[in-house]
């Protein structure tokens, strides 16, 4: 596939827990290309989070391959920039020195960074804040801090593990129409983790259904809603019945429907 | 924000700021009262227990000698509690990044803790002789334990998403080490420095005990031997104020190099929340 950034072909994970052998996924295939957004849904336990360390290089399949970029994983790689559930600031370091830290850890010099982590601020709208600490900022704050730190190299893919399912409500829908906005200026390619359909398919222009463990793709959904969207977006019949689509994927599998 | 409830905050700042020296303060002179009351009510003898004015008056005729005692006996706190740092510290990460260091080291930290330190001081005199040396040993030896646990404690403290965060972007154990396990654990080491430093005090004293001729510790044996109570009580006052001392020095280090932490934080938690 040309233009192809996540190439997870035919993967298998099994592994050993205390006393038996727990088969986590399942010949999963997803392919993503440049500038895709990708939601994946599932119920919890699926093995969504896994499959993320997966391709985040933190851990190897049992059979299988994955590949960012064209390039096999073999451990964590420069393109990829990870937002997890909790914003997992580090309490005495400072906004900007937050967001820098990918710079620090990568060994990339910090000078050269200072000016996109201004944008990137700015971006989030988080400017005057450089200077404050995690503890003083709220948690929808502290997630968009979360998503500079992930951005700041300028990796080819974002991965984001339940980013906002922290979050209350009204905070998570803001957050959603941020990062869709940031999303059109940036086009990255997007692996977003969550286990709610109606983000999956505000956010996303494909949404890949997960069976409970282990986890295999049940279902594939385009969603190809205009963008931007709005809050009026999801009150359309199209969302409705997309968001539909999903939930029947997700019920065969789980023997409700 | 307006201007007057700057105002307010930074009273209200300096208000708690004034509270933190006036109420210990007025505690410890309630007490001194309590005690002066009870000497004359009850006409405790002096050898018994003095009245604290009494001792005042012995630790300004003292002083010189008090003082001299004191810093022989600083000496080996300073010394001893420095050693457990620079020993406790690095051991404790070593300790962490590796399991079977961890298996094998751990038993033999325990079993020196369980050995009292009174019953093998004089053994230390023997290998050690009648020097600072000894008494350094034992200050070591009682204060190096909650300094090794506490920093091993916050060293593996840190949530597992935070290490596959940093592990995400390509940090090995070295890295992980430096920058997030290591500052993520600077509050339980200093919890670990605040009982090791008056633990280092009571080492002191042991070690005078057992054999010396100098230090508070000596001087609190020959004065008990002829029941100079007030003498005893000065030295006693001596101690605890070197204690109290050297406990508010870690303090201060703790908010100079911690000032982003639960425990250290006084302004408000929510100053940006918008």
């Amino acid at each position: 596939m040309s233009g192809e950034v996540i190439g997870i072909d035919d993967v298998s994970l099994t592994y050993h827990a205390a006393n038996s052998d727990v088969h986590a996924l399942d010949n999963v295939s997803i392919f993503a290309s440049e500038g895709e957004f990708v939601a994946l849904v599932g119920p919890s336990g699926c093995g969504k989070s896994t499959l993320l360390k997966l391709v985040s290089g933190l851990l190897s399949p049992s059979s299988g391959a994955i590949r960012v970029n064209g390039r096999e994983i073999r451990g964590p790689t420069a393109s990829v920039g990870v937002v997890f559930q909790s914003p997992l600031l580090m309490a005495w370091r400072s906004i900007l020195e937050n967001i820098l830290l990918q710079i620090e850890i990568r060994g990339l010099r910090v000078q050269d960074y200072r000016e996109t982590a201004q944008e990137l601020i700015q971006l989030v709208a988080l400017e005057g804040f450089e200077n404050a600490y995690p503890h003083q900022l709220s948690g929808g704050m502290q997630q968009r801090v979360g998503l500079c730190r992930a951005l700041i190299h300028d990796p080819d893919l974002l991965l984001m593990d339940e980013p906002f399912g922290a979050l209350d409500a009204m905070t998570r829908e803001q957050m959603n129409s941020e990062l869709q906005s940031i999303w059109m200026k940036r086009r990255k390619t997007v692996l977003f983790i969550t286990h709610s359909i109606s983000e999956a398919v505000y956010l996303a222009d494909r949404v890949l259904v997960m069976s409970p463990r282990p986890g295999r793709i049940v279902g594939e959904i385009k969603v190809e809603l205009p963008r931007p969207r709005t809050v009026a977006s999801t009150e359309t019949l199209e969302f409705t019945h997309l968001t539909r689509q999903v939930r029947q994927h997700l019920n065969t599998e789980e023997g409700i429907g | 924000m307006p201007s007057s409830w700057n105002v307010f905050k930074a009273n209200s700042v300096r208000r708690e700021r004034a509270l933190d020296i006036l109420m210990p303060v007025m505690a410890v002179a309630v007490a001194l009262m309590l005690w002066s009351a009870a000497v004359k009510v009850f006409e405790i003898p002096e050898y018994l227990l003095p009245a604290p004015l009494d001792v005042v008056v012995r630790l300004g005729e003292e002083w010189r000698r008090l003082a001299d005692e004191c810093l022989y006996t600083l000496q080996s706190v300073l010394l001893g509690f420095s050693a457990s740092v620079l020993i406790g510290v690095p051991l404790a990460f070593w300790v962490v990044c590796s399991r079977s260091i961890e298996r094998m080291l751990m038993p033999f930290l325990v079993m020196s803790q369980t050995i009292p330190k009174v019953a093998i001081a004089p053994i230390l005199v023997v290998w050690l002789g009648f020097g600072i040396l000894p008494k350094i040993a034992v200050v070591f030896l009682i204060s190096f334990f909650p300094i090794i646990v506490s920093t091993i404690v916050g060293l593996k403290g840190v949530e597992n998403d935070m290490i596959d965060l940093v592990r995400s972007m390509g940090a090995k154990t070295p890295k992980i080490m430096l920058k997030v396990r290591g500052p993520a654990a600077l509050p339980q080491m200093f919890g670990g420095f605040k009982i090791a430093i008056c633990f280092s005090v009571v080492g002191a004293i042991v070690g005078e005990f057992v054999g010396s001729d100098k230090g508070v510790g000596f001087l609190l044996l020959t004065s008990a031997g002829d029941l100079d109570g007030s003498l005893i009580w000065a030295a006693l006052f001596v101690l605890i104020a070197m204690g109290v001392i050297l406990f508010s020095i870690v303090s201060k280090l703790e908010r100079l190099l911690i000032p982003w932490h639960v425990s250290v934080r006084i302004e408000s938690t929510t100053a940006y929340q918008s």
